[in-house]
């Protein structure tokens, strides 16, 4: 792509007192991108969200965000969900979506009609006029999500957006989300959970321990990491499984098995290897590792210790 | 710089309008006077009670020479009590007197000692004039069932005053005086003469100059504290990141002093539209003297209001001038005490925290606070005049001394100089610490963690 990138940092080094927060990171996103920022809690992701949002400055390095330097410049065209969320509860809805339209540069009069359009838009209509107290959870998340999104930014910053949704707002999310990304906006978003970023993310960078440990397309790095996963289901022996010069690794999965060959080997090979000793094959197919494992591998690579490892569990409201 | 951006702008107009809407503004603005005056005219009403109460209440008097018994009843039936000499109990020794007391049909006994009513005891009267603490006065002693309301008591020394003075007289031979019109104490109206040769009331401006410390100090620790919740309330409800995303943290501090400022303006404006239209009814109305008349005692300035003429002088005694500096000095110490509250405010998370973290700021404030009698007794004092000067007392010390006396040019002048440069200089710091501050969670930050957001930012 010829235009600059929508984020461009270089060198990002920040300290808290003694503790190193980030350690030199390197980060690019392309415009147009969903960009996942993973890795497990305290790694640093929000910390390199704020710099991006100059609530906080780096003590070394550069950042360019929407192809400037001019960090303030920049802020009328981002829309930030910070973890945190919150509103002031004893505004009415309408008046608080305004008054953090109006601090995004928009006109009084033009707040009041995009905060009525997306209110309607979202079902929360008739409340405009409530107090925000007055609403559920669900319904406060839904105006929160409405105030990032009010101006239409041309840089979405989420941090962890779907902890804490019900199921129902994380679709509502999730569509506003990609509507914005159609409109050509690039979406940051940052999460522990690496499913959520496989799901939506084209592209996912990981930090761990103050330093990035991964970063490209999700189709690249699944491609780097190589295709060599098959899940094999048959019936027969399971003689031709034992193959030292092509497997390296098999896991019975109860229906199927599992099996990793080595780097280099064909799994054409495999498949002539299982039909000639007889087996019933009912399944052969080459699977692709999910981002999960390519981080175990380099997680294991770069000597992190499991406890770095981002979590699969429901840690979600974290 | 400009320091009111759009944002500053749509924060204060939050801030007021968010401030104005609630029920407690109204509750706040037209319930305190109102509830000031009620409790005010509660006590008066009260006391009023006790001393209806008293009426009617029996006294004896135990007078063992029976010199002065008859006119001090009859000074004592003057007023509120009934009196009548007990005289079974005249020759008993004191202690059997109290024993005697409860069996008595009397409430009270007032016991003279003897030999009361001679003339020529201790010193001769010129060098007595100020007898007070003198050993050698007259000690009677007044048994009573319940504790002694103070009118009574007074009412009763009084009386005995009246009585030894006409006996004394009668035996110097002295015949019929009117004892209460001799011992009624004169009014001294202390007035100062200008250079211009203005005169002012010194009653007024002592009002005037007590009421600004108090208020000043009240107002300014209030809308403090109004900033500094405000403050605590972004962090509380989580919505601080979000602005801290949108604005300069120095913009979302002002934007907050500022419309805190608004609400107070209005919520002054109101008190002093209030104060206006009821001063203006009383005087108009000859009202001021019947409202001081509810009192027990008749105030200073309804005696000085009825002998002048009301509005004339009050606007006689305090100077346009001095009105618009102590305005001045007013908005300098608001920006000043708001934003230390606001740093105050950025340091911690929740209210326990944040009111150890107010406690130090309002005891160095009271220091402005203890000068008021300092003040009223001798505003040229070295004492008043220095913290009259030093911020951050002189926001409210100065106003006080401008009111009560003239203050010489230098002296303004140099405590307004200080007082902007140090409201530049606090604004500047607070705004580093709500830096930091408001992004911060959990414990409250230490006092070396602050220096250090203030040195490096």
């Amino acid at each position: 792509m010829a235009t600059a990138p929508a984020l461009r940092l270089r060198g990002i080094r920040k300290n808290y007192g003694k503790k190193t927060a980030l350690d030199g990171v390197d980060f690019e996103a392309p415009h147009d991108a969903i960009c996942g920022l993973i890795g497990p809690n305290g790694a640093g992701k929000t910390t390199l969200l704020r710099i991006i949002l100059d609530i906080i400055g780096p003590d070394a390095g550069t950042v360019e965000v929407l192809g400037t330097a001019d960090l303030q410049s920049t802020r009328l065209r981002i829309g930030y969900l910070p973890e945190e969320r919150g509103l002031y509860p004893k505004m009415r809805v309408i008046d608080h979506l305004v008054f953090l339209g109006v601090l995004k540069g928009l006109a009084r009069r033009d707040a009041t009609t995009r905060a009525r359009a997306g209110l309607e838009e979202v079902g929360l209509g008739g409340r405009a006029r409530d107090k925000v107290e007055t609403l559920s959870k669900g319904m406060q998340q839904k105006v929160q999500l409405l105030a990032t999104i009010l101006h239409e930014p041309e840089l979405l910053v989420l941090d962890e957006p779907f902890s804490g949704l019900d199921p129902i707002n994380v679709e509502l999310f999730k569509r506003l989300v990609l509507q914005r990304r159609r409109a050509g906006a690039t979406v940051l978003l940052s999460t522990h959970l690496i499913e959520d970023a496989e799901r939506l993310c084209d592209r996912v960078c990981m930090i761990a321990g103050a330093n990035k440990v991964l970063d490209g397309r999700v189709s690249d790095l699944k491609a780097v990491s190589g295709r060599r996963d098959l899940a094999i289901a048959f019936e027969g022996s399971r003689e031709f499984l034992a193959a030292p010069g092509l497997v390296e690794r098999t896991a019975d999965q109860g229906g199927y098995v599992e099996v990793r060959l080595k780097a280099g080997a064909d799994p054409q090979d495999m498949l002539r290897r299982a039909l000639e000793s007889g087996a019933r094959i009912s399944r052969f197919e080459l699977t692709e590792p999910s981002l999960r494992e390519i981080f175990m591998e380099k997680a294991e690579a770069a000597g992190l210790s499991a406890s770095d490892a981002p979590r699969a569990d429901e840690g979600a409201g974290g | 710089m400009n320091p009111f951006t759009p944002n500053v702008l749509a924060v204060a107009a939050r801030e007021f309008m968010q401030r104005v809407r609630t029920k407690w503004f109204i509750l706040g603005t037209i319930g305190m006077p109102v509830l000031m005056v009620g409790v005010a005219f509660l006590i008066v009403f009260a006391m009023r009670d006790v001393e209806d109460s008293e009426k009617g209440k029996t006294i004896g008097v135990v007078d063992s020479d029976g010199t002065v018994a008859n006119l001090l009843v009859e000074e004592l039936n003057d007023g509120s009590v009934t009196a009548s000499r007990a005289g079974d109990l005249e020759d008993l020794p004191a202690a059997a007197i109290r024993e005697r007391f409860l069996s008595t049909p009397f409430d009270y006994l007032l016991i003279l000692p003897a030999g009361a009513a001679a003339s020529a005891r201790g010193a001769p009267a010129a060098s007595r004039e100020e007898t007070d603490d003198n050993e050698d006065r007259v000690t009677a002693t007044l048994l009573a069932r319940d504790k002694v309301p103070s009118g009574t008591r007074r009412s009763a020394r009084n009386a005995l005053q009246r009585a030894l003075l006409q006996t004394r007289l009668q035996a110097a031979g002295v015949e019929a005086v009117d004892a209460r019109e001799l011992l009624r104490r004169p009014r001294l109206n202390a007035v100062n003469v200008t250079d211009t040769g203005e005169t002012r009331s010194q009653t007024i401006q002592t009002i005037a100059s007590m009421g600004v410390v108090y208020f000043y100090f009240m107002l300014l620790v209030a809308y403090g504290q109004m900033v500094l919740m405000s403050t605590i309330e972004d962090k509380q409800s989580n919505i601080v990141e979000i602005l801290a995303s949108s604005l300069r943290p120095w913009e979302l501090m002002l934007g907050k002093i500022l419309g805190c400022g608004a609400m107070a303006a209005a919520q002054i404006g109101i008190w002093a539209l209030m104060v206006a239209a009821t001063a203006g009814y009383a005087l108009t109305r000859g009202g001021l003297s019947s409202l001081a008349s509810v009192a027990p005692t008749p105030g200073p300035l309804a005696g000085d209001a009825a002998e002048l003429g009301g509005l004339d002088l009050i606007s006689g005694s305090i100077s346009w001038d001095s009105v618009i500096l102590a305005v001045l000095f007013f908005l300098l110490g608001y920006l000043l005490y708001t934003s230390v509250f606001a740093a105050a405010g950025a340091t911690v998370s929740d209210l326990q925290d944040a009111q150890q973290a107010i406690t130090p700021i309002v005891f160095v404030s009271m220091i402005s606070l203890l000068a008021g009698p300092l003040l009223m007794e001798s505003p040229n004092n070295r004492w008043a005049v220095i913290l009259s000067m030093v911020p951050p007392f002189n926001a409210v010390v100065m106003p006080s001394r401008l009111f009560a006396t003239e203050v010489p040019l230098w002296q303004w002048a140099i405590s307004l100089v200080l007082l902007a440069a140090s409201v530049a200089a606090t604004v500047w710091m607070a705004g580093r610490i709500y830096r930091v501050g408001i992004l911060m969670r959990g414990q409250r930050a230490s006092l070396p963690e602050i220096v250090r957001w203030v040195r490096h930012g």
